[in-house]
């Protein structure tokens, strides 16, 4: 079994099966993180669509400098931001509450979905990449391309703004 | 920045366990004083839980999980291979030699076009010059082989009386060229300048 810098490496030299491969472990991923920043499930797998493509034409230029997730999802990142730019506003995931949730628990997520919507991506993608991918502030400065400060700072504000619309 | 706004900053990645040694050092003696701090903790736990438990999400997110070997047959469809990637730019570069020397023999083969001349010009100082009226009807072919037939030129607009200054090839007589041009059809008035 290959390794993923094996199967990026097969990628730079056109091998489509590696491509398929590594598809294959990253989509859900990927689209787990698509869908937290766009909203839209046809807009994440279009987008998810053209992470591939980058990575199949630029599979040469990594330099393994981070690890390849971290690659993708900045990849991923930066496609999304185009993406929302095009379309209006944030899509609402909260219609599906379901009936064996408690009223607490159905009042506090559509806070929080309400909450993250109302976040700017870039606030979005820090609570994300934080509390449900679980990387590292810096991990998530390399993802986004910011100084770690700036990570820090953003999810202050994001937090700021969830506990707001929490406690109301 | 004090030790508990320091801390409190780090919050989301003690609850995501991804601190450093050195950090989770200097973070956990403030949590075991700071009853606000680990409320804190409790509000991003909530945010972790109540992202797990998103029903809706996670449906979309089976629905997108659906496409995925519909996403890579269509991915498929749109790769170049690396190995032929690498000759773009030579393909590139012969493509364009190739569109100018195209372009050139194009150029080259062309029946040569008639450069268009104006008919006015500025006269030579010793030009003789006459002034020319025609008639109302007169067209601008006519005008053109009138004078093409006198080898002359006109000297800008006509006036407003609607006089042509035509200037005459230098050693022609502008006065003999008045009275045979009074002849012409199209000529109501003609005389030489002084």
């Amino acid at each position: 079994m290959r390794t993923e810098r094996q199967l990026l490496d097969a990628i730079a030299h056109g091998d489509q099966e590696a491509l398929r491969l590594l598809h294959q472990s990253y989509y859900r991923r990927l689209g787990q993180f698509l869908l937290r920043m766009t909203g839209d499930v046809d807009i994440s797998a279009e987008v998810a669509n053209d992470v591939f493509l980058v990575i199949w034409n630029k599979a040469a230029s990594f330099r393994g400098d981070s690890a390849l997730s971290t690659w993708i999802l900045g990849i991923a990142y930066k496609l999304a931001l185009r993406a929302n730019s095009k379309k209006r506003h944030f899509e609402p995931l909260d219609e599906s509450i379901t009936a064996k949730d408690t009223m607490e628990q159905q009042v506090q997520r559509r806070a929080l979905n309400e909450g993250l919507e109302r976040l700017s991506v870039e606030h979005r993608a820090v609570i994300v990449l934080t509390y449900e991918f679980g990387y590292s502030y810096r991990e998530i400065g390399q993802i986004l391309n910011c100084p770690e400060n700036t990570i820090k700072t953003r999810m202050f504000h994001a937090r700021r703004s969830l506990r707001a619309l929490l406690e109301t | 920045m004090n030790q508990h706004a320091k801390c409190q900053e780090l919050i989301p990645w003690y609850v995501n366990d991804s601190l450093d040694a050195t950090e989770l050092s200097k973070l956990q003696p403030h949590l075991e004083r700071c009853a606000d701090c680990r409320q804190q903790i409790e509000e991003a736990k909530a945010i972790v839980q109540s992202m797990e438990d998103d029903q809706a999400f996670h449906e979309k997110l089976e629905q997108l999980a659906c496409r995925q070997d519909e996403s890579f047959d269509k991915l498929s469809q749109h790769l170049v291979a690396p190995r032929h990637r690498r000759f773009l730019p030579l393909l590139t570069t012969t493509a364009v030699v190739l569109c100018a020397v195209a372009l050139a023999l194009t150029i080259g083969l062309r029946p040569q076009s008639t450069t268009f001349e104006s008919m006015t010009r500025d006269a030579s100082t010793e030009s003789p010059i006459v002034q020319v009226l025609f008639s109302p009807g007169f067209t601008e072919a006519e005008l053109r082989q009138f004078l093409e037939d006198s080898q002359g030129r006109l000297l800008g607009s006509p006036s407003a009386k609607g006089m042509y200054r035509i200037a005459l090839p230098v050693g022609q007589d502008a006065a003999e060229y008045a009275s045979r041009v009074r002849k012409h059809p199209g000529v109501r008035w003609a005389e030489s300048e002084q």
